[in-house]
């Protein structure tokens, strides 16, 4: 059995990425960090299975997307859930006008993406995991990865390009302020 | 390429995702298309403003990183599964204990407890039969039997409804009778028995229950929700007259 030091070694360097992931997947701080806790508590468990030199970063990550979405599951609402199908979907829906340029204004626009979206262009983007890596840890094929992460992209560069001004007006159009 | 099918592989283009051909392709194709190279370079700098906003430290990560820590540690996991060892093992005594309890594997317990039990149904059947002490001869015969404590070993909620001498298998014990609204509890006491009983012993809607080497209570099955009660309380008390 693998001792609790060759943890914390391997697995505890993780924490901030994958606190930093679950906060935008979840969207919520408070459960990120319920999720982030249960990760390592499901990793200890079974740590002693753990094949040392090989990708822990990954193996983690791969528990963190699986709690996320069991607790979404639990809350009705998947964060991770293949909704390319639905109408709408991927859709900015940008609700208030931020500041151009801001670091703000970018994580809106990433909050606001459909949550699939939003964890492929995570992954990649941020956390810097290959396309085949993050297939493999949101269980889908590669070609969704890139389809997804194609359409992430465009969203968020209509957001970001289109001025505050017509963002505001757009919601107040659909809102039905303003008329 | 046209600029829409360029377009769609920007993405895995700046990536580093695409293979050396389209590589080949989207690169030549950026060299001579403005709007292409352009929307490129939007993609890349979202991608560095995301990168940048990611970078952002976390508040509260030693907190947690504490909290984690402390989740791992081995008595936590002690404290996290108490309630369930618990839960286990009153269920595995509630199956397995009747089992554990079941009738000893001792003649002499066997008619022993046979023998009691004839004398509590027999003064269920002939309530009037029996030769009843009163209350001095009581206090006189407990007093021969050095047993003059016992009168006050009522189980909770129960008072002394009388007493009288019976012989089964042939030795002198005093039995006192308990009695509340809707139960009775017979407890035997002798000095002449010196064996004690192996176990609690079930038999015929009666369930026997030893204590110590001079008292036994019988009690009905239905009055197993009190067993504990009266059998902690006897015994306490009996402890309390060996000192």
């Amino acid at each position: 059995m693998r001792s609790r030091a060759s943890f914390e070694n391997e697995a505890l360097p993780h924490l901030e990425s994958l606190l930093r992931t679950a906060v935008r997947l979840s969207g919520d701080r408070a459960r990120a960090e319920d999720a982030v806790q249960e990760t390592y508590l499901r990793a200890w468990r079974s740590f002693r299975t753990y094949q040392p030199d090989t990708n822990c970063r990954a193996w983690l990550f791969r528990i963190l997307l699986n709690v996320l979405k069991k607790a979404a599951g639990k809350r009705r609402r998947d964060p991770l859930a293949d909704a390319e199908d639905v109408e709408g979907a991927g859709k900015i829906i940008p609700l208030f006008p931020t500041r151009e340029g801001s670091t703000q204004d970018i994580l809106t626009a990433v909050h606001h993406l459909a949550p699939e979206f939003r964890a492929v262009l995570w992954l990649v983007i941020v956390e810097g995991f290959s396309y085949k890596e993050t297939a493999h840890l949101l269980d889908i094929p590669m070609g969704t990865v890139m389809s997804r992460l194609y359409r992430a992209r465009r969203e968020l560069r209509r957001y970001l390009t289109v001025p505050a001004v017509t963002r505001k007006e757009q919601k107040e159009r659909t809102t039905g302020h303003g008329m | 390429m046209e600029c829409k099918d360029v377009r769609k592989l920007l993405s895995p283009f700046i990536d580093n995702e695409l293979g050396t051909h389209d590589t080949f392709i989207v690169a030549e194709h950026l060299e001579v298309c403005v709007l292409c190279y352009r929307e490129m370079e939007d993609l890349r700098s979202i991608d560095a403003r995301l990168q940048e906003a990611g970078r952002t430290p976390l508040v509260g990560l030693e907190e947690l990183r504490s909290d984690i820590l402390a989740m791992l540690s081995p008595w936590l996991w002690v404290r996290r599964w108490r309630g369930i060892g618990v839960a286990i093992a009153v269920l595995l005594f509630l199956v397995v204990g009747p089992q554990l309890f079941s009738a000893p594997a001792d003649p002499e317990a066997e008619a022993f407890s046979a023998a009691l039990i004839m004398e509590v149904q027999l003064n269920a059947t002939q309530p009037f039969s029996l030769p009843w002490l009163d209350p001095q001869s009581l206090h006189s015969v407990l007093r021969r039997e050095g047993l003059t404590e016992l009168p006050s070993l009522a189980p909770a909620g129960f008072h002394l409804e009388g007493a009288r001498i019976c012989y089964p298998l042939g030795r002198l014990f005093v039995q006192l009778v308990y009695r509340n609204s809707n139960e009775e509890v017979s407890l035997f006491v002798s000095r002449r028995w010196t064996r004690p009983l192996p176990g609690v012993y079930k038999h015929g809607g009666f369930t026997i229950v030893p204590l110590g080497m001079r008292a036994v209570f019988l009690v009905g099955q239905d009055s197993l929700a009190n067993f504990a009660d009266i059998r902690s309380l006897a015994e306490e008390e009996i402890a309390a007259l060996s000192v």
